[in-house]
């Protein structure tokens, strides 16, 4: 009896497998459906060539900093990132719009039963991980990448032409590229101050590199990052360990410190660490007091359309000759 | 002299193995017929009887069947290897990753998701490689006339614990770029295709086979080697014959969920538990309570925060481990 129900057993894990194989020949069969008339290729930030629509009805975005981008440029979505990361008025817009989960971690089910037409995510693998499902459905995928300022105007630029707005989004472009241009004429002939970039919580701290987001408009405003000299990685990290020692013997000009939370009182406690640190007490910046918390909204997560803002702020505490006459 | 003809166990293995089926064809169905978006039963019997391009279709055939599908064969490839390596290394605490696959492949997908995030698609294939690559490494190292069980597990640690410190170097140094591995390390299934069950499915069937025809020497292999080869078993060839059977599912298995642990290591308790430590009853067993679980759990773990997903790997680790202990406190009180 025993021997029999063993016997049985193993035939249905067997019957399981021969399902499973079933399924997989069955599986090449698809249904052919979207064939949408204007459809045209473009290349992602990952380097996939992906065919998209030219107008596309029903986008779903993925991340807010995309989403914030994409609304800057008339555009409306189906489905949206659960985040709080927004700017107000974003936040407001898509109050009624379906949520599809958080950036890392988005619903699939919910995303196909949405029936977009695009997709715009993140280069990060959490995304990748969506595309085999994605084809089998027929639905395009960008994974778009926000790391710089030039990534901010091309994508403004790129999701005009998907709205079909391209006047709105040249003057969003206009309008960031006049306050770049102005903060950066201000800021021109001015000393350059060595400056380090910390990004971190209480425990673990970072120094941003020219790749970083941040790093990149400090370096715009031609300010000297520490990090980016003693960077040895080829300049392939946004973010290096932080060395106590070698900051120290750099001895910058100013720092800067960006969080992991809005909130102030851990803000508070992470600076007071900071400028308290035996090693640091010294330093030029702790004791001319230019120790700079830049604000989360701005420099957490991508500024996207702020980022005239954000180039703002740094200036003001680059440059206090400058902008404080 | 009266001969035992019936093991008094056996109406109770009867029991098991049914009961232990029956639920593993509910999880499939539930997990088919549950999600973040609703389906009726009708549109489950279209997707078979009369495909259409719709999203029920979508949703049930390219999303939900190849992800029960794939849970179910991780299930039991991880059950299988742990109940092996258990058996073989004479310890209840081995399990799949005590082998090295864990920490390999974790190295492997870590570095390919972190410094090369575009070629993502290769994880599951590089996740294998590596895991594969690991087990080799450490059975070079245990290697002694025969693979030696303690040498085994102590060369497991040791290579763990190196392969960890690359983890963590990597993590360290593109602290910005974790969160996209962070899904992977935990162990789950969110986004699985055909693609991954085509993956795994080989190796369940190697594993099946391999099973079937090596109870016989793992339940020699129990009783000590001076016994086993008494019963006239070549102890060094069936142990390394056996220990490879586990990395390779053990590896199939990491490549397609990730680093889902608990699973090796508490189903063949339980199974043990259940119906005795003769493999013949124990490997089944264990391969049809392994895939109930991942794929219950993995239902539960993709509902209750819908549209949140919870990695599977997160959720067993926190409903596991207490059954696990009322168990463990249940089988000592006996």
């Amino acid at each position: 009896m025993s021997q029999h129900s063993n016997r049985i057993t193993f035939g249905m894990i067997g019957l399981l497998l021969v399902v499973s194989i079933l399924f997989l020949l069955k599986g090449q069969a698809q249904p052919a459906d979207n064939q949408a008339p204007a459809r045209y290729q473009v290349t992602d930030s990952a380097g996939r060539q992906v065919e998209i629509p030219r107008r596309p009805q029903r986008v779903i975005v993925l991340n807010a900093s995309n989403l914030e981008l994409f609304y800057a440029v008339g555009g409306t979505v189906v489905g949206r990132p659960t985040t709080e990361a927004l700017p107000e008025a974003v936040k407001a817009a898509v109050r009624q719009v379906p949520a599809i989960g958080i950036t890392p971690n988005p619903n699939i089910e919910q995303i196909v039963a949405l029936r977009p037409d695009l997709i715009l995510g993140v280069n990060m693998p959490f995304h990748h991980n969506l595309i085999p499902v994605l084809n089998k459905a027929g639905i395009p995928i960008l994974l778009q990448a926000l790391e710089n300022y030039q990534q901010i105007i091309d994508t403004l630029h790129f999701y005009g032409e998907l709205t079909g707005q391209p006047e709105q989004a040249a003057a969003v472009i206009a309008g960031i590229e006049a306050r770049y241009e102005t903060v950066v004429k201000n800021t021109k002939n001015h000393p350059a101050p060595k400056v380090v970039i910390v990004w971190g919580s209480p425990e673990s701290f970072h120094m941003a590199t020219a790749r970083s987001f941040t790093g990149d408009l400090v370096k715009r405003l031609g300010a000297v990052n520490v990090a980016d000299a003693g960077d040895h990685s080829g300049g392939q990290m946004g973010y290096v360990p932080l060395s106590m020692e070698y900051v120290a013997k750099q001895n910058p000009d100013k720092i800067f410190l960006i969080t992991h939370s809005p909130d102030e009182k851990t803000n508070g406690k992470i600076r007071n660490d900071l400028v308290n640190h035996p090693a640091w007490r010294g330093l030029k910046a702790v004791a001319t007091n230019q120790v700079h918390l830049l604000p989360y909204n701005l420099f957490a997560v991508n500024p996207g359309t702020q980022v005239g803002e954000a180039l703002t702020v740094l200036a003001g505490f680059l440059y206090p000759e400058v902008t404080q006459p | 002299m009266r001969e035992l003809t019936t093991d008094p166990r056996a109406g109770r293995r009867t029991a098991i193995s049914i009961s232990g089926l029956a639920a593993l064809v509910a999880a499939l169905l539930i997990g088919i017929r549950v999600g973040a978006v609703p389906v009726s039963m009708g549109d489950i019997w279209h997707v078979f009887s009369a495909p259409a391009g719709n999203e029920a279709y979508q949703i049930i055939y390219n999303i939900r069947v190849p992800r029960v599908l794939t849970g179910a064969l991780t299930g039991i490839n991880l059950a299988l290897a742990g109940c092996i390596l258990q058996g073989v290394l004479r310890n209840p605490l081995a399990d799949p990753g005590i082998i090295g696959v864990s920490a390999g492949a974790g190295l492997a997908a870590m570095a390919v998701m972190i410094l090369w995030p575009g070629l993502t698609a290769l994880v599951p294939a590089v996740a294998f490689a590596g895991a594969l690559m690991a087990a080799g490494i450490v059975f070079m190292l245990s290697w002694d006339r025969g693979v030696q069980p303690l040498r085994l597990i102590l060369a497991g640690v040791a290579l763990a614990a190196f392969f960890g410190g690359g983890m963590s170097g990597l993590m360290v140094f593109h602290s910005d770029k974790v969160q996209g591995a962070v899904n992977w390390l935990a162990g789950g299934f969110q986004g699985r295709s055909w693609d991954h069950v085509s993956m795994i499915l080989p190796y369940s069937c190697i594993g099946i086979v391999g099973a079937l025809l090596s109870y016989r020497y793992l339940n020699a292999l129990q009783l000590g080697d001076d016994i086993a080869k008494g019963l006239g078993i070549k102890v060094e060839t069936a142990r390394f014959s056996l220990v490879a059977l586990a990395a390779l599912l053990a590896a199939s298995a990491v490549s397609v969920a990730g680093l889902l642990g608990f699973v090796g290591l508490i189903i063949p308790h339980i199974t043990r538990m259940l119906v005795g430590s003769d493999f013949e009853y124990l490997l089944p067993c264990a391969a049809v309570l392994g895939a109930t679980l991942v794929v219950a759990a993995d239902t539960v773990a993709r509902t209750v925060f819908s549209p949140v997903e919870v990695p599977v790997g997160i959720f067993m680790a926190f409903l596991g481990a207490p059954f696990f202990i009322f168990l463990l406190q249940r089988g000592m009180r006996r």
